[in-house]
C-alpha cells in the first residue's frame, strides 16, 4: 500500500470515527444536569482531545527540531515545520472551544487561568516561530534558526505554566477542578472514540502537509535549475 | 590565546566601542527615563497612588530598554561585516556568546545603577536599605535571564530578512513568564510583603528561568552564529 492511499485511509478511517463520536455524544449521552454545566458540557468531549493533540503537534516539532540540530537533515526540518502548523490550527480550534465553554459555563470570554494564560503564551510563540520562518529566505539557515527557537519556546512552556499556577494559588488558593467533575464510564467510551479520530486526523493532515512542502520544495528546485539555464 | 583571553578581547572592544560613541548608553538612557514619564500619565488618571503599579512599569521598562541594546549589539557587527570577521578568528563560538552576553550584562547594569534609582525617586519615594538591596539582587537575576536568552536571539534576528524588527517577536513571548516571576517577586517588595506571601517560591522560579535560559543559550549558540 502506498503513501497516498494511507493518508486516504486514515482520513476516512477519522472521519466516520469522529462522526460516530457526535453520534454517542449528542444522541446516545443524556444532558448533564445545569449543576454540572449542562447541555455546554458536551464540548468536552471534542475540548480534551484536541487540546491533547496540539500539545503533542508541539512536542513532535520540540522532537523534529532537536533530530534537526543533530541530523541536519532538512526532511526532520519540515516534519517540524508542518507538524508546528497542525498545532497551531489546533491550538486555535481548542480556543475557540474553551471560550465558548467558558463563556457558557462561567459567563465570561476568556480569564487569566493558568491553562489559558500558558497556552496564549504558546500560540505566541508559535506565531513568533512562523514570523522567524518568514524571514530568512536560505533554507538551512531558516531550518536551524527555527530549531532553535522552536526548542527554547518548548523549554518556556512548561515552566510558564508552572509560574501561571504559581501565581494564580497565591491569588486564588481554592484551584477549582472544573473539569474533575465525575465522569460516567459511558462518557470515556465518547472520549476514547473521538480521541482516537483526531489523533487519525493529525496524522493523515502531517502526512498530506509534508507531501505538500516536499512538493514545493522540489518545485523551487526546478526553478531555480531553469533560472541557471537548465543545468 | 587562551578562552579567556579571547574571551576579554571580545568584551573589551564591545565596551571600548561603546565608550567612545556611547550610543548605546544615551539612547537606552532617554528611552526609559522617557518610559517612566509615560507610564505616569498612562496611570495617573485612575491612580492617585503609583506604587502597586510601580514593579510592572519598572520591568516593563527594562525589558523594552534592553531589546534597544541588544538589538544594537548584533546589528553593527552585521552592517560592517565584523561578525564574518569574528568567525574567521579561530574562537570558539561560546566564548563569543559569552562574551557577548557579559558586554549586554555591563550595559544593562550601568544603565539601572542610574536610572532605578531615578525611579525610586519618582514613584516610591525612595528605598530602605533592605529593600533596596533585595531589588539590587532581583533586578541582577532579572538582568542574567534577559541577556542569556536576549543575546541568542538578537543573533538570531541579526542574521534574518527582517533584522532588528524580529528581536521583539521572538523575545518577548518567550519573557513573558518570566516576566510574571520578577514583577510579582519585586511588587512583593515594593508593597512591604503586605501580601502575606512566600516570596522565595517566586526566587527559586526566577533562578530556575535563569539557569535553563543560560543553557539554552549556551549550548545552541554554535549552531546558530555557524548559520
Amino acid at each position: 500500500m502506498n503513501r497516498k492511499n494511507i493518508t486516504i485511509g486514515l482520513s476516512i478511517l477519522a472521519g466516520v470515527l469522529l462522526v460516530i463520536s457526535l453520534y454517542g455524544i449528542f444522541v446516545v449521552e443524556p444532558v448533564l444536569p445545569a449543576a454540572q454545566t449542562g447541555f455546554s458540557q458536551k464540548i468536552f468531549y471534542w475540548h480534551l482531545p484536541v487540546a491533547i493533540l496540539s500539545f503533542i503537534a508541539f512536542l513532535a516539532t520540540l522532537v523534529f527540531s532537536v533530530m534537526y540540530l543533530i541530523k541536519k537533515e532538512l526532511k526532520y526540518d519540515v516534519a517540524a515545520y508542518c507538524s508546528a502548523e497542525l498545532g497551531l490550527v489546533f491550538g486555535v480550534v481548542l480556543m475557540v472551544f474553551g471560550m465558548t465553554w467558558d463563556y457558557l459555563a462561567w459567563g465570561v470570554w476568556w480569564t487569566w487561568d493558568p491553562r489559558l494564560t500558558t497556552y496564549l503564551i504558546l500560540l505566541l510563540l508559535f506565531g513568533a516561530y512562523f514570523f522567524l520562518r518568514s524571514m530568512v529566505t536560505e533554507r538551512s539557515r531558516q531550518a536551524t534558526f527555527a530549531a532553535v527557537f522552536g526548542i527554547i519556546a518548548a523549554l518556556d512552556v512548561p515552566v510558564s505554566f508552572l509560574s501561571t499556577r504559581l501565581i494564580k494559588n497565591v491569588l486564588h488558593p481554592v484551584v477549582i477542578g472544573a473539569k474533575d467533575s465525575g465522569l460516567e464510564p459511558s462518557m470515556y467510551i465518547w472520549l476514547l472514540l473521538s480521541m482516537l479520530g483526531f489523533t487519525l486526523l493529525y496524522v493523515a493532515l502531517l502526512l498530506v502537509k509534508i507531501d505538500i512542502e516536499n512538493m514545493q520544495d522540489g518545485l523551487r528546485d526546478v526553478k531555480d535549475a531553469i533560472e541557471n539555464g537548465g543545468k | 590565546m587562551s578562552a579567556t583571553k579571547q574571551f576579554w578581547a571580545i568584551l573589551r572592544k564591545d565596551l571600548l566601542l561603546e565608550i567612545r560613541s556611547k550610543d548605546v548608553f544615551t539612547s537606552t538612557f532617554l528611552f526609559s527615563i522617557m518610559a517612566l514619564v509615560i507610564f505616569h500619565f498612562a496611570f495617573s488618571p485612575n491612580l492617585k497612588d503609583l506604587t502597586p503599579v510601580a514593579a510592572g512599569m519598572l520591568w516593563v521598562a527594562v525589558l523594552f530598554t534592553s531589546l534597544l541594546g541588544l538589538n544594537r549589539s548584533f546589528v553593527h557587527e552585521k552592517d560592517e561585516q565584523c561578525l564574518d570577521g569574528l568567525l574567521l578568528t579561530p574562537v570558539d563560538r561560546p566564548v563569543i556568546f559569552l562574551a557577548k552576553l557579559a558586554g549586554n550584562l555591563i550595559f544593562l547594569i550601568v544603565l539601572q545603577v542610574i536610572v532605578v534609582p531615578i525611579f525610586a525617586l519618582f514613584f516610591l519615594g525612595g528605598l530602605t536599605g533592605a529593600a533596596a538591596l533585595k531589588l539590587a539582587m532581583v533586578l541582577l537575576l532579572g538582568d542574567l535571564g534577559i541577556c542569556g536568552v536576549g543575546t541568542l536571539l538578537a543573533t538570531i534576528s541579526a542574521n534574518t530578512r527582517a533584522r532588528d524588527l524580529l528581536l521583539p517577536i521572538l523575545y518577548l513571548p518567550v519573557m513573558t513568564p518570566f516576566m510574571m516571576q520578577v514583577v510579582s517577586y519585586t511588587n512583593a517588595l515594593i508593597m512591604g510583603g503586605t501580601a502575606a506571601v512566600d516570596m522565595s517560591s517566586w526566587l527559586y522560579l526566577i533562578i530556575a528561568f535563569d539557569i535553563i535560559f543560560l543553557l539554552a543559550g549556551y549550548a545552541l549558540y554554535d549552531f546558530v552564529i555557524g548559520e
